[in-house]
């Protein structure tokens, strides 16, 4: 049950249904989307981490669509985001298109494919898709590998923004922020309104969906569509802030990181992915800076540094099942409520 | 038993409907048909195939023989979604909410197919999707308010008790604004008081709003009661068919159903 500070009292049902339903949280975010613009003040060198997040956040907004709201398992993701990266950079190179027009076409590109891979989501369900949604993956790694160039990589241009390039870590941030912040908010959106609640009601329960005039196999597309369109921006976001892709960037491996990443942040939830991403790529990177030094304090503890990664997130993995399978949105409600209603247990 | 005759004021009229699973016949060489603003039972024992016949009105079995008519277009062979789009809501024996979801979340799940805001509406929110999204909430609680679920609006449908539960989902084939209503055993399991509140609003449904609805259920005073006419079903087929206080009286029901010479 929600709990509501007193005094805070809603005269319309538009306000009820407010995103931000309290003024701390509309105060909460103003704070967040300031200390995100000026987070290149503050982080310096460290800003790649920032900019790695908001790429990687918003593909896990996609796969949180697809499998958290929608409950569909994909076990293809980074192949959607594969998609974009190479979309985008055929439109930019072959084409000589401007970037926003190879962000659209990225976009659009995956989500008509993703519609197309999530036309047998009607007839297999659970772990066959898994199976199936992998072997998309595969395919799509065997293409790239055989067509693109091989795993040498591809190179993709800066991206240009009506004439201007954007080389710097900081001006690429101030040209992912609102592409993050907004395909977020539009993801929020939809989960609350109509296509939300439909595909929820597949998730929860297909046949009462079907009596409830839900077409299964739209909304099972649909889902696959929107979600493989997120990933499809992320991955030409990723082209073109990496500036080079290969085949190694979007392996089955980054595919189960995007699923850590929205189980971690929380399935259904909306600040999940963020959330989730963020943890991820840190916990990646903290491990990067702490085991060599690490292996240096404990010689022998060198045989174990090597799958490190591995072995903390399963680790991570398996608690947040057992102790709170709401995830880091869910622990963050709790936090919130205990805060709410402190000193009080209830 | 022949087609049904054909009415001027039918709503859903099954012409010699037949559904056979492997050796089995749940449904045999039936034919019904529901009126305009009518109140109709399905009575039999269990096993009978009551729960089956809604099925195939709501398109979850198809029948191997037979046809199904609604406000006389041929539905036979539409989809689930599709016929609920035509304007048939069902309630389900065992509850099929969706009990993660707060009560406000499945009533309103009920108005999906009244609701059009697309992606890139529903995605951008503020203007038509949000309008929207208003207006079908004021209809959701109008329902909240005539099944008297205000203080339960919140609750996540788990935490509710069972006849609540019972409510909820009567709430959400109602947001559909049906044609035409399948109750399956909306009383089963409830207490006396939540029976006879459970009554009161499929009466006023019926008084009020015309709804046109066919009933299952196994209290027979209930049924008795509430009921414009009754079919009575045996080992899929149908037994008998008729005014209420004419069934309690018909000696193949008694021997096929009730077993015995009273009706409770």
């Amino acid at each position: 049950m929600s709990v509501r500070p007193a005094g805070d009292f809603k005269t319309s049902y538009a306000q009820d249904m407010a995103l931000l339903d309290t003024a701390l949280y509309r105060i909460g975010f103003a704070l967040l989307l300031g200390a995100l613009l000026a987070a290149p003040l503050v982080l310096g060198r460290y800003l790649f981490l920032l900019n790695t997040i908001g790429i990687f956040a918003l593909g896990a907004v996609g796969l949180s669509l697809l499998t958290g709201f929608a409950g569909q398992i994909s076990l293809g993701h980074s192949a959607f985001m594969a998609i974009g990266a190479y979309a985008s950079w055929y439109v930019t190179t072959r084409l000589g298109l401007p970037f926003l027009a190879a962000l659209a076409f990225a976009g659009a590109a995956t989500f008509a494919i993703g519609a197309l891979v999530g036309l047998p989501s009607l007839r297999i369900k659970g772990l066959y898709l898994a199976i199936a949604t992998m072997a998309f993956q595969f395919i799509t790694e065997y293409v790239i590998i055989h067509t693109a160039g091989g795993m040498g990589g591809t190179v993709v241009p800066a991206a240009s923004l009506f004439g201007f390039q954007i080389r710097t870590e900081t001006q690429f941030y101030y040209l992912l922020l609102p592409i993050w912040v907004a395909g977020g908010v539009f993801a929020a959106n939809l989960v609350r309104g109509r296509v939300g609640l439909a595909l929820m009601a597949v998730r929860d329960r297909d046949y009462a969906a079907q009596v409830l005039g839900v077409n299964l196999l739209q909304y099972k597309t649909l889902a696959f569509a929107l979600g493989a369109s997120y990933a499809g921006v992320a991955g030409s976001l990723f082209a073109h802030y990496n500036r080079v892709i290969g085949a190694e960037h979007f392996t089955i491996l980054q595919s189960i990181d995007f699923i850590a990443m929205i189980v971690i942040g929380g399935l259904a939830s909306v600040w999940g992915p963020h959330l989730g991403a963020g943890f991820v790529i840190l916990l990646n990177q903290g491990l990067r800076y702490v085991t060599p030094s690490l292996v240096t304090l404990l010689p022998t503890f060198a045989r174990a540094a090597t799958p490190l990664r591995e072995i903390v997130f399963g680790a991570l993995l398996i608690g947040l099942l057992i102790w709170e399978p709401g995830g880091l949105a869910m622990l963050f409600r709790k936090l919130k409520r205990y805060l709410d209603l402190w000193p009080f247990p209830h | 038993m022949g087609p049904a005759t054909p009415l001027a004021d039918t709503v859903l009229r099954i012409e010699r409907v037949t559904l056979r699973f492997v050796g089995l016949t749940a449904i045999d060489d039936l034919s019904l048909a529901v009126r305009a603003g009518e109140l109709l039972g399905i009575i039999g024992p269990n096993g009978a195939g009551k729960t089956s016949v809604l099925n195939c009105i709501s398109g979850f079995y198809h029948p191997q023989a037979g046809r199904i008519l609604f406000r006389d277009q041929d539905i036979t062979h539409r989809p689930a979604h599709a016929r609920a789009r035509l304007g048939i809501a069902r309630t389900f024996q065992n509850i099929a909410l969706y009990p993660g979801m707060t009560v406000l979340a499945n009533i309103t799940s009920g108005r999906l197919l009244h609701m059009r805001a697309g992606v890139l509406a529903g995605g951008v929110y503020w203007g038509p999707a949000q309008r929207e999204l208003v207006r079908h909430r004021e209809r959701v609680e109008e329902i909240i308010d005539f099944l008297e679920l205000e203080g339960h609006r919140d609750h996540r449908v788990a935490e509710l008790a069972y006849g609540v539960q019972k409510k909820v989902e009567l709430g959400r084939a109602l947001a559909m604004e049906p044609r035409l209503l399948l109750l399956d055993e909306p009383m089963a399991g409830m207490t006396a008081d939540e029976k006879a509140d459970m009554a009161r609003y499929i009466l006023e449904l019926r008084e009020v709003r015309g709804i046109p609805m066919i009933l299952i259920e196994h209290d027979m005073g209930v049924v008795m009661d509430l009921c414009d006419r009754l079919v009575v079903m045996d080992y899929g087929r149908k037994i008998a068919e008729g005014l209420p206080e004419a069934i309690q009286h018909d000696p193949r029901v008694i021997q096929a159903y009730l077993g015995e010479e009273t009706v409770a």
